[in-house]
Formats: structure tokens, sequence, C-alpha cells
């Protein structure tokens, strides 16, 4: 008669590399930081160029920036700045060991997220009624209230109660070349930035996954921890496009 | 290091505060931009350096707190700085080039070579080149004899 003998394993959270959980996360967090260094450099670029043309062209960079809707700009940081405090609630509770709350926290983190998306892409519908977009139509001649719409007629018209506050000073009503450079700007920097975003929620949605199996405990939460490392640098990004994109209104 | 010390919990009342810390200064950089400091001071980078003064603290504060880096060891503090003193690196070195000379007008200040769209300034009403009606982009610089024209886009 053959016995069976059955040894409980549980897996080992520490993998063989390391000598204890304290430096597998010190490592998990040197990796991520390693990794956020080089998007630093990489938005880093794109801001550098910004500079040197916005240098060059300070007067349509400006003349550029008055046609996007600042308030939507505004609220849009607000709400990412909201985001980045519901992922720190969710590294909280990984770090108290509580998968239902990391859920909980993560689920709100991507839904918050979404609405800036929905945000994003609105003001993306606006300037393409606009006529505002490099290569695709910008053009010289404002568009006439019926090919902007009533939808987008609407934003405009918040936009001019808010200038009726504090007047911009030399606003143009034409459009002038060199714009199109702000607005190439403008569309690429957003443009990877959201799509960062949308990684972003892709790997929550993985996490969340991992959380309804109960993987994470106060010993163990690395991917959550260092997930939001990510999550909090896309909002540092956003921070720093808000004034250099949304809020060049005086000359 | 102690094992109080790597499983540093924060508490949710410090990230609150610093939620609060962040809205207060998004107010504050939208509300400084409808005031033309710009104008005071007779140049182009008043507003626009006191609205990124203002997002540098607003990213210490996520960096610090959000991100733990204040709770973090001597490495983390490292790897995290290193990132911002090359961008600040890149950023220094390229503008004692573009803040020491003039280009104004986004241009060098000796006249270009002549070119289709390079038309000396009292030709400027004409045209750039035969049957198009190109207009100056904008009124020449004082002092300058010669403007660059844009052919209109069905030319």
């Amino acid at each position: 008669m053959t016995q069976h003998i059955v040894i409980e394993s549980t897996p080992s959270l520490v993998q063989h590399q390391f000598e204890d959980r304290h430096q597998q996360k010190e490592a998990a967090t040197l990796g991520m930081w390693t990794f956020l260094a080089t998007e630093v450099l990489f938005f880093g670029g794109l801001f550098m160029s910004y500079t040197v043309c916005r240098h060059l062209y300070p007067e349509d960079f400006r003349q550029g920036a008055m046609n996007l809707k600042w308030f939507l700009g505004a609220i849009n940081t607000a709400v990412l700045l909201f985001s980045s405090f519901t992922m720190a609630m969710a590294v909280h509770s990984g770090a108290v060991g509580s998968n239902p709350k990391i859920v909980r926290y993560l689920v709100l983190t991507i839904l918050i997220g979404c609405v800036f998306l929905v945000i994003k892409g609105t003001e993306y519908y606006i300037e393409y009624r606009e006529h505002l977009i490099p290569g695709l139509n910008f053009s010289l001649e404002k568009p006439s209230e019926d090919q902007v719409g009533t939808f987008a007629r609407a934003f405009e018209k918040a936009d001019d109660w808010f200038s009726k506050i504090s007047p911009p000073v030399n606003k143009q009503e034409k459009r002038d070349y060199p714009q199109q450079l702000f607005f190439l700007f403008y569309f690429i920097m957003t443009m990877i930035h959201a799509t960062h975003m949308i990684i972003g929620i892709c790997i929550m949605i993985v996490l969340i996954q991992m959380a309804r199996r109960n993987t994470f405990s106060a010993k163990y939460h690395n991917p959550i921890e260092i997930f939001g490392l990510y999550w909090h640098f896309v909002d540092i990004v956003w921070v720093f496009l808000l004034p250099t994109l949304y809020l060049l209104r005086s000359p | 290091m102690s094992e109080e010390a790597h499983d540093h919990i924060v508490s949710p009342v410090a990230y609150v505060g610093v939620l609060l810390a962040l809205l207060a200064l998004l107010v504050l950089t939208v509300a400084l931009a409808f005031i033309d400091l710009d104008g005071r001071f007779h140049t182009h980078y008043v507003n626009l350096a006191v609205a990124i003064l203002i997002a540098m603290t607003k990213a210490f504060l996520i960096i610090l707190i959000f991100m733990h880096v204040k709770y973090g060891s001597k490495l983390t503090w490292a790897f995290a700085s290193a990132a911002f003193v090359w961008l600040g690196i890149m950023m220094t070195l390229s503008l004692t080039d573009y803040l020491s000379r003039d280009y104004r007008e986004g241009l060098p200040t000796t006249a270009p070579q002549a070119g289709p769209n390079i038309i000396r300034t009292p030709e400027r009403h004409q045209s750039a080149s035969p049957g198009a009606s190109a207009q100056p982009v904008r009124p020449p610089v004082a002092g300058r004899d010669w403007t660059i024209v844009v052919p209109p886009r069905n030319a």
C-alpha cells in the first residue's frame, strides 16, 4: 500500500534571489524609479522643445492657448488629483492588507481616470469642430457658428463669459500660421499623456483581478505600491501640462 | 534599518492633507493666470515662471508623500532625484544658448539667403511667387529690411 504524503506548501512571497521581503520591496521600488527616470527624460524632451519654441514664438503660443478651454483643463487637473488620492488610498489599503479595500479604491481610481479621459475627449471634439487640428483641419479663418455646432459653441460661450471677468489682453480675432506649432505640442503631449492613462487603467484591471484572488497582504503588496508610483507620475506630468498649455493668457 | 521603518504606513489624514494642499495650489495657479504679471514686468516669462514654480511645489508634494520618497531609503532618494537633475542639466545648458541669442520673431537677425518665401520689405505687398497673393506673416521688425511671407494654401 502506498502512502501519500501531502506536504503543505505555500508559495514563498520572497523570490529566491532576495534576502528578505524588505530587500525585494526596495528592488521593486528602485526598478520603478529607474523606469520613471526614463519617462521624465521622455516627457522632458517634449518640454524642452516646448520651452524653446515658446521662447521663439511667445505671442503665437499665447494666441493658440487662448483657443483652449482653460476651465476644462483646470477641472481635469482636479479630477486627476482626486484619482491620485484614491490611488494613494489603494496603496494604503495594501499596506494594511485589506484586499476588498484595494478593489474598492482601484475601481474608484479607474472611474475617476475615465472621467478625465471623457473630458479630454470632449476637448478634442471641440477643437475638431473649431478647426484647430494641424494637418487635419487647421484653418486661419474661424469656422462659422453652424460649422462649430451648438455643443462646441456652448463651451465657447462659457469661455466668453469668463473673459468678461478678466478680459485677455490683445486677443486676436484672426489666427496665425505659427499657432499650429502650439497645437502640435498640445495634441502630441496630451495624447501621449492620455496613452499613459489608458495603459494605467489596463494595469489596474489586472491588479483588481489579483486583489479579488486575495493575492495581497500587509507583507506583500509590491505590485500595488509600484503601480501607485506610475499613476502618480502620470499625474505629475499633467500638473506641468496645465500651466504650459492652458494658462498662457497674459502677453 | 529597523523593521518599523521598512513598513512605514502613511496615515490617510496625511493623504487628505496633501490632496487639499494640491487643490489649493491649483486654485492659486489658475487665479494667477488671470493677473497680467508679464505686462507689469515687460517680459514673456513671469506668469509662466510663477505657474511652473507652483507646479514644481505640487510635484514635490506628490513625490514626497504620495510616492513615499520621504519615507524611502537614501538609494530611492538618489534614483528619484537623478531623473530631475539630468532634466535640469538638459534644460539649463540648452537655454543658455537660446536665451543668449537674439531670436526675436523666431529668426536670426542677419538677413537669410533669398528664397521663395523671403522677400525684401519694400516688395512685401507683391506676390512671392507669380500668380499668388502672398501676405506677410507679421509686420516687419524695426531696422530689418526683410520679412517672411507664407504663400496662401492653395497657391
